[in-house]
């Protein structure tokens, strides 16, 4: 079973401290890898450097076999890697059809065209329905959105990675900031579009963690101190000591 | 060229580039530290030097002038910043370039009215008048000596202040974040008018001292204002030691530029291109180093 | 009575427009060319400042540089051929903002703006301090270039009246261009750059290549502009490329509205009536300017377009 993306001995040093460390893992087709640990881990810089928006110091990526070394984030998105922020990075003062619209057109090849107005395109707004009906957006899809509220706008962000039809999800913190009713929503939200994307989730809701991982990751200090099936990885105790020295579920 | 007018051409390039460096850490420590661009800059220079002309002649004496001169640029810095500067902190560059871009027309034109249009001289202070022997036959000024020590003492003040002070810590940092600057302890309004006003005045300082060398005219700001960012472009936005070693290489270049001669298939490029040298340079690091020589990546 | 007006108005100011020359004495229908003219300009650098997000204080190069090659080409006795001419001139800008604008789009924001600036006087000390066009002096234009097709249909450059309809024609083909523009995939890339540039590049664009077909589009619309101004005046200086035109043009954008296809329209007939009436009234007129840009700059800063009478009704 070949991997959609794979890293290997992934590390990233900032002038002498490693933020990451030899970090080595894997994602498939329809699987859902989740990354965490405790706050400064390097999750956020590993994702960085999935995404291509840092280069590594030292290791490889790969995605679908292909060494993508220098390849910088514009690049790693045209390859299949979309990715989602942990601040939301959306376009504010756009409507919600509006932000999926620029997405979805990326993948169209008819960005240079000057004097066609957009709806002689009618392909991009179909597609940008579909991505809203995808995260339940549809309702609002004429509303701007600074307009809408945080977890709104937490699915605008992650229908921006959408629409740019990835094979891979790097996804950073997508309840960041979610109350206990969105969060649950979100949660449904990704496990219907699982089956589509190869997944990497870095998260601190362990809820959300626990009700979606195939596989997890705990990161402490840059480095991967357990790595396997969820049950199992909860049980380690290694992990239970680096989170507060007690319980991973506290 | 002989040897001695290569020296004498690098002491006026390198002296040259002393005073551009005194506007252009100006320029890039207020952008630096407050994020403002501020481009009516170069009209603090034309300022100092018509204070400068004036101040002079009033009290008759060159050094009192002088020390009028820097107090009166200061206040002047403390009232702008305190009657316009400070709106702009938060607001983007685009609105800073238009705000600053309307001061630039008002000082124009007050200078205008209170000194006119013509162009002016500063005679040189006795105490400096005269020129040092070199050879036989070449002497250099001693006021321009003069003007390249009082800018390196200047320089140096200025790199002790940063690498030894806590606000110097924020300089080195390239922080423009108020939340950091007040959990150092600072009042941060004050300190931003305090670092305008110094801009201010090194602007000034920097006008009244070349005044006797250079003559005091209307267009001396936009002037040394376009080269001024020529500087910082090269050197790096918000790096102090990127505005010395660009104003150095600036200065030399254009200098040089300028007594060079040129010729390329029959095309004069130099001493008549000389004006667009600096450009030139520019130009280069903009293709390999966008960033300015010390700036940081984008 | 909003109603009525708003949509009448249009026809309204249409009408007057062509009719000016007919009520409006050698002066006025000049000085109604200049501004036309300036708003040609200015639209131009509202695609850069205000649909993009570039700001540049060099824009003037292409405006000025454009007319320095109708003034090189034009042979000294006898006219040129217009359209040759136009197009030998928009081509050349078009080159030039190539050239330009693959150096400064390297940088960002404040390093843009500065980079910008210092392009455009590299190209004033070019034309003044050298010989190859004149120097300081600049150049005459000494016969308008001929304007007529098919040999039947002949417009005198030098007839105030005609070069305003000339002016008034391609005025109304730039808005257009303009407006199509931005109403295209294209346009909404620019949109996607001005509005979160760091996500535009992360979704899949390679948003340099972007941002410089935008600056050369906008260099060559400034070229047009450039070349009406090169033959109503019949000389072009150095002048004409400086950081002065670029600022005031900037000005004009951002007081009529930027990013708005009416914004440099109101913008550019306001500050130039408003000039006109101020240097009526002093010889430092510009400090009376000066005043009006840090106001509007520090109270209006979406422009005149944001202003109520001109919201649309709910």
């Amino acid at each position: 079973m070949g991997s959609l993306i794979e890293a290997r001995g992934l590390t990233k040093n900032f002038s002498g401290l490693a933020a990451v460390s030899s970090v080595t893992l894997s994602c498939d087709r329809g699987m859902i890898h989740a990354v965490i640990g405790p706050n400064g881990a390097g999750k956020s810089t590993l994702i960085n450097l999935l995404s291509g928006e840092l280069r590594p110091t030292d290791g490889q990526i790969l995605v679908d076999g292909v060494n993508v070394k220098g390849y910088g984030p514009t690049k790693m998105s045209l390859l299949g890697v979309g990715r989602s922020y942990q601040r939301t990075n959306i376009y504010p003062n756009l409507s919600v059809l509006e932000n999926c619209n620029i997405a979805v057109q990326s993948r169209l090849e008819i960005s240079m065209r000057f004097f066609g107005a957009v709806t002689s395109y009618p392909d991009v707004e179909a597609r940008s329905k579909q991505v809203m009906q995808r995260l339940q957006l549809d309702s609002l899809a004429h509303k701007k959105a600074n307009e809408l509220s945080h977890g709104e706008q937490r699915q605008v962000e992650i229908a921006l990675a959408l629409a740019t039809e990835p094979k891979v999800l790097l996804l950073d913190e997508p309840l960041a900031g979610m109350g206990a009713e969105e969060s649950l929503r979100m949660v449904e939200l990704l496990r219907n579009i699982r089956s589509d994307f190869a997944m990497i989730l870095v998260e601190h809701d362990m809820d959300a963690v626990f009700a979606l991982a195939d596989h997890l990751t705990v990161m402490v200090n840059g480095e991967v101190i357990e790595s396997g099936k969820p049950e199992v990885v909860r049980l380690s105790r290694r992990v239970q000591e680096a989170y507060l020295g007690g319980d991973i579920d506290e | 060229m002989d040897a001695v007018t290569i020296f004498i051409q690098a002491m006026n390039g390198i002296q040259y580039g002393l005073l551009l460096f005194l506007v252009a850490s100006g320029l890039t420590l207020i952008f630096g530290i407050m994020g403002v661009i501020n481009i009516a800059h170069g009209s603090f220079y034309m300022i100092g030097a018509y204070l400068a002309w004036s101040f002079m002649g009033w009290i008759g004496n060159f050094w009192l002038g002088l020390f009028v001169g820097v107090v009166v640029a200061f206040v002047l810095g403390l009232v702008l910043e305190f009657l316009f500067i400070r709106f702009l902190y938060d607001k983007d560059h685009l609105q800073q370039v238009l705000v600053t871009y309307g001061l630039i027309l008002i000082f124009s034109e007050l200078r205008s009215v209170i000194w006119g249009d013509d162009v002016h001289s500063v005679a040189i202070p006795a105490l400096l008048d005269g020129s040092i022997q070199l050879t036989e036959n070449l002497a250099y000024p001693v006021y321009r000596i003069w003007l390249s020590s009082v800018c390196i003492v200047i320089a140096i003040l200025m790199f002790l202040g940063i690498q030894h002070t806590r606000l110097g810590m924020m300089i080195r940092a390239g922080e423009s974040d108020r939340e950091m600057t007040k959990a150092l302890g600072i009042n941060i309004g004050l300190v931003y008018r305090f670092i305008f006003a110094l801009g201010v005045s090194l602007a000034a300082f920097s006008g009244m001292i070349s005044a006797p060398i250079s003559s005091v005219f209307p267009g001396m700001g936009g002037q040394v204002l376009i080269v001024s960012f020529v500087v910082v472009v090269i050197g790096g936005l918000g790096s102090i030691k990127g505005a010395m070693v660009a104003a150095l290489l600036v200065g030399l270049i254009d200098t040089f530029g300028k007594v060079t001669t040129l010729h390329i298939f029959g095309v004069n490029i130099l001493p008549e291109m000389a004006g667009m040298s600096i450009f030139a340079l520019m130009a280069l690091i903009l293709m390999f180093r966008p960033q300015g020589i010390f700036g940081r990546e984008h | 009575m909003n109603v009525i007006l708003r949509k009448f108005l249009p026809a309204l100011i249409l009408l007057g427009l062509v009719c000016l020359p007919l009520w409006g004495d050698r002066f006025y229908i000049q000085f109604a060319s200049k501004i036309l003219v300036m708003i040609i300009f200015a639209s131009s650098l509202n695609l850069l400042v205000g649909f993009t997000g570039l700001v540049s204080l060099g824009h003037a190069a292409f405006f000025g540089f454009s007319g320095y090659v109708l003034a090189i080409l034009s042979p000294l006795d006898s006219p040129m051929n217009f359209f040759v001419a136009f197009l030998a001139s928009i081509l050349s800008v078009g080159v030039l903002g190539a050239i330009f604008g693959a150096l400064v789009l390297r940088t960002k924001d404040i390093f843009f703006i500065m980079s910008t600036l210092a392009l455009g006087e590299m190209l004033f000390y070019f034309l003044h301090d050298t010989n190859l066009a004149g120097g300081s002096d600049g150049m005459y234009i000494n016969v308008r270039p001929n304007l007529s097709l098919f040999d039947w249909w002949h417009l005198d450059l030098a007839n105030v009246i005609h070069f305003y309809y000339l002016t008034l024609i391609l005025l109304f083909l730039v808005l257009i261009v303009i407006r199509r523009i931005i109403a295209s995939p294209f346009g909404r890339v620019l949109t996607g750059i001005r509005v979160n540039e760091h996500r535009t590049k992360a979704i899949g664009y390679n948003t340099y290549k972007f941002k410089l077909v935008c600056f050369v589009i906008a260099s060559m619309i400034a070229a047009v502009g450039g070349f009406l101004a090169a033959v109503q005046y019949g000389v072009v200086n150095p002048e004409m490329v400086g950081w002065h035109v670029s600022g005031h043009a900037l000005m004009m954008v951002i007081l009529g509205g930027k990013g708005t296809v009416l914004g440099p329209v109101l913008g550019t007939t306001t500050l130039m009536l408003v000039e006109e009436g101020f240097q009526m009234l002093t010889k430092h007129w510009q400090l009376l300017t000066g005043v009006v840009i840090v106001l509007v700059a520090l109270f209006l800063p979406k422009g005149l377009v944001g202003l109520k009478i001109f919201k649309k009704a709910p």
